[in-house]
């Protein structure tokens, strides 16, 4: 009897427990947090892939949550890593890239209590979101500075090939440099790859035959040769994506950082206080700590200069700028 | 925009441009170009091209001399070229499977090795060569500076094309292997032994294209990144038929291609206002209407891609 008892005490607390976890959600209460991450690319590839690892960890640290992620996940096993995470349990699935668009739409409608978030991708639902680093933001303060920088008035953009985010960087740049230099005049190149660095090197050589004297590349891997041939010629560079002071020092003048670690935490504590948003395109810029930033400022650049990158920010953050419309 | 075109200096440095972008295309024209001759296919050029830019990069990293990484980077062209040999030769796998076998080969080791011993690319600080001006010549006008004032491997491949091009057509060694890329039974008969002749042309097929490798990462970048060789050795493939199988002939169709993509990097710092996809295809267009006949028919070595084999 005793024994019936103790088992019907434990169907009663765990039934509770059930009743509980329905009633409190969407907001997690007590209850441990649980995220997990689908990426495409190696935890160590040093750039989009690894922040996302780096993210989970920050995660994990942060808002004491449980975390799980699968690497190198191909096109035909999106859709099962992602449901396998659901299926779980997990509050939040990650799916990290934009090609992950469909294979998250797919599986958000079958678990309408799991919340899902695209980076850099489009998809949108009830319990789907998307986000990226505001390119806006990160291109118009480096127009800023190369306005400023500039004495040849021409600057220079060099991409792998055109799209919709890298039309934003360079629109944005070139709003950034036009606002404070209505002389300047911004050229592009296009060189047809993100990583071939030799390639990128002719690229950059080529503008500053014409004169260009500011460099900012939109590349991957291929970002190096940008600042080679910078560093060969004598003139001014952007790093991108990373902190790349440290591969020109007389002529990087600051980077286009963006973090997407930031941007996970961003998110996850969204989920854990229950304000994530379904449908949403989260473009996230100056005005959440640690997403984008110049990194480390070449001590070459004037304390004038500084002052109106900080104004620019203000600007950004507050709305009063919009260098172009973005998502 | 016309002043500028017209403009010795802009002339001189689209030039040199289009000669430094054309030194990893002349490399792996000839690389192409010798093993074919011998009778194999060297599909692998890309990947002996992608390590041998690694192994210049790791020797020069831990030597301190961009001279010393491209002798590394030679060794290990020359030992790929062996495994494609064995394979191919010996063993008379599919001339063409080989060569991606050892594409996919090189890209994986290379980024996995690279990631291990050098980290962040960002920190490497790689020796490189610097441009080499010949005295004398260098003062001859405009052409002076455009041609006598390159880095050292560009005079290389040069000096590689003359000396192939002499061994090929003016001494027995090059009668033997033409004849193994035409007709290897005839060059059985006459006592030579055919799977010699084309090891040792596929493994110079190798040292070639690493030299390639070795100009992109200690010559023109001082990084070595992966994938850095970017399609570069496929391109020997198409500059092969463009040179007819002349090593001359690679020379001159690797400086179109060079030259086209120059030209068209500076077409778009121009602005010109045409769509950038056009003018990124350019190279290729040029490379399409001249396969395709109007330079003449190419004729290809006759045994080429086929094993040689005694019995049959």
């Amino acid at each position: 009897m005793a024994r019936k008892i103790k088992m019907l005490s434990i169907y009663l607390v765990a039934f509770a427990f059930v009743v509980a976890s329905v009633g409190v959600s969407p907001a997690l209460g007590a209850r441990q947090l649980k995220v997990a991450a689908v990426m495409p690319g190696t935890i160590t590839d040093g750039s989009f892939n690894q922040s996302c690892y780096e993210g989970l960890k920050v995660i994990e640290k942060k808002l004491g949550a449980q975390i799980a992620f699968s690497e190198r996940v191909s096109q035909a096993d999106q859709v099962e890593n992602i449901i396998d995470y659901a299926r779980r349990g997990y509050d939040l699935v990650i799916a990290h890239g934009g090609e992950m668009d469909d294979a998250a739409m797919k599986v958000a409608k079958k678990f309408p209590k799991v919340k899902f978030f695209v980076t850099n991708g489009n998809a949108k639902g009830p319990n789907v979101a998307n986000g990226s680093v505001n390119p806006t933001h990160y291109g118009y303060v480096c127009g800023v500075v190369g306005a400023k920088m500039t004495k040849t008035n021409k600057l220079a953009c060099v991409a792998g090939n055109e799209f919709a985010l890298v039309v934003a960087v360079y629109e944005s740049f070139k709003k950034g440099v036009r606002d404070y230099n209505p002389d300047a005049d911004v050229g592009m190149i296009y060189t047809g790859s993100w990583d071939d660095v030799a390639k990128a090197k002719e690229a950059a050589l080529a503008q500053i035959a014409i004169g260009v004297d500011v460099l900012f590349p939109v590349l991957d891997l291929a970002t190096l040769g940008i600042i080679e041939g910078a560093r060969e010629e004598g003139v001014y560079v952007f790093g991108f994506s990373k902190d790349q002071l440290d591969a020109a020092p007389k002529n990087v003048l600051c980077s286009a950082i963006q973090n997407y670690s930031a941007i996970l935490l961003h998110i996850a504590k969204l989920v854990k206080e229950g304000k994530f948003e379904g449908g949403k395109s989260y473009a996230l810029g100056f005005e959440t700590p640690g997403v984008t930033g110049l990194g480390r400022i070449n001590k070459i650049v004037p304390q004038e200069v500084r002052d109106l990158v900080k104004k620019a920010e203000g600007d950004l953050i507050s709305g009063r700028i919009e260098p172009y419309p973005w998502p | 925009m016309w002043s500028i075109v017209f403009n010795a200096s802009f002339i001189t440095d689209f030039m040199a441009a289009a000669i430094r972008m054309t030194t990893p295309l002349t490399f792996a024209g000839l690389s192409c170009t010798i093993s074919e001759r011998s009778g194999v296919f060297n599909i692998g050029a890309e990947g002996m091209m992608l390590s041998g830019a690694f192994v210049a990069a790791v020797g020069a990293l831990f030597t301190g001399s961009a001279w010393i990484g491209t002798g590394f980077a030679c060794i290990i062209g020359a030992l790929l070229g062996l495994l494609l040999a064995v394979l191919s030769i010996t063993l008379g796998a599919n001339q063409i499977i080989s060569g991606v076998m050892i594409n996919i080969l090189s890209l994986g080791l290379t980024s996995f090795l690279s990631r291990i011993i050098m980290g962040s690319a960002i920190t490497q600080k790689l020796p490189t060569f610097e441009t080499w001006g010949i005295p004398f010549l260098l003062k001859i006008p405009v052409f002076g500076e455009i041609f006598f004032r390159q880095s050292p491997l560009s005079y290389i491949s040069y000096a590689i094309a003359i000396i192939l091009t002499f061994i090929f057509f003016k001494t027995t060694w090059g009668l033997s292997i033409r004849a193994a890329g035409e007709n290897p039974r005839a060059v059985d008969t006459a006592g030579i032994n055919v799977c010699l002749v084309r090891y040792i042309c596929v493994m110079f097929s190798g040292i070639f294209a690493s030299l390639g490798g070795a100009f992109l990462s200690v010559g023109v970048v001082r990084y070595f990144t992966e994938n850095m060789s970017a399609g570069r050795g496929f391109i020997g493939l198409c500059i092969v038929i463009l040179g007819k199988w002349h090593p001359l002939g690679a020379v001159l169709a690797a400086l179109i291609f060079g030259a086209v993509d120059a030209l068209q990097l500076r077409l778009q710092a121009f602005q010109v206002g045409i769509p950038y996809q056009f003018l990124v295809m350019l190279p290729y267009i040029f490379g399409f209407i001249a396969i395709s006949g109007v330079v003449g028919r190419a004729q290809s070595p006759e045994a080429v891609g086929k094993p040689y084999l005694k019995e049959s």
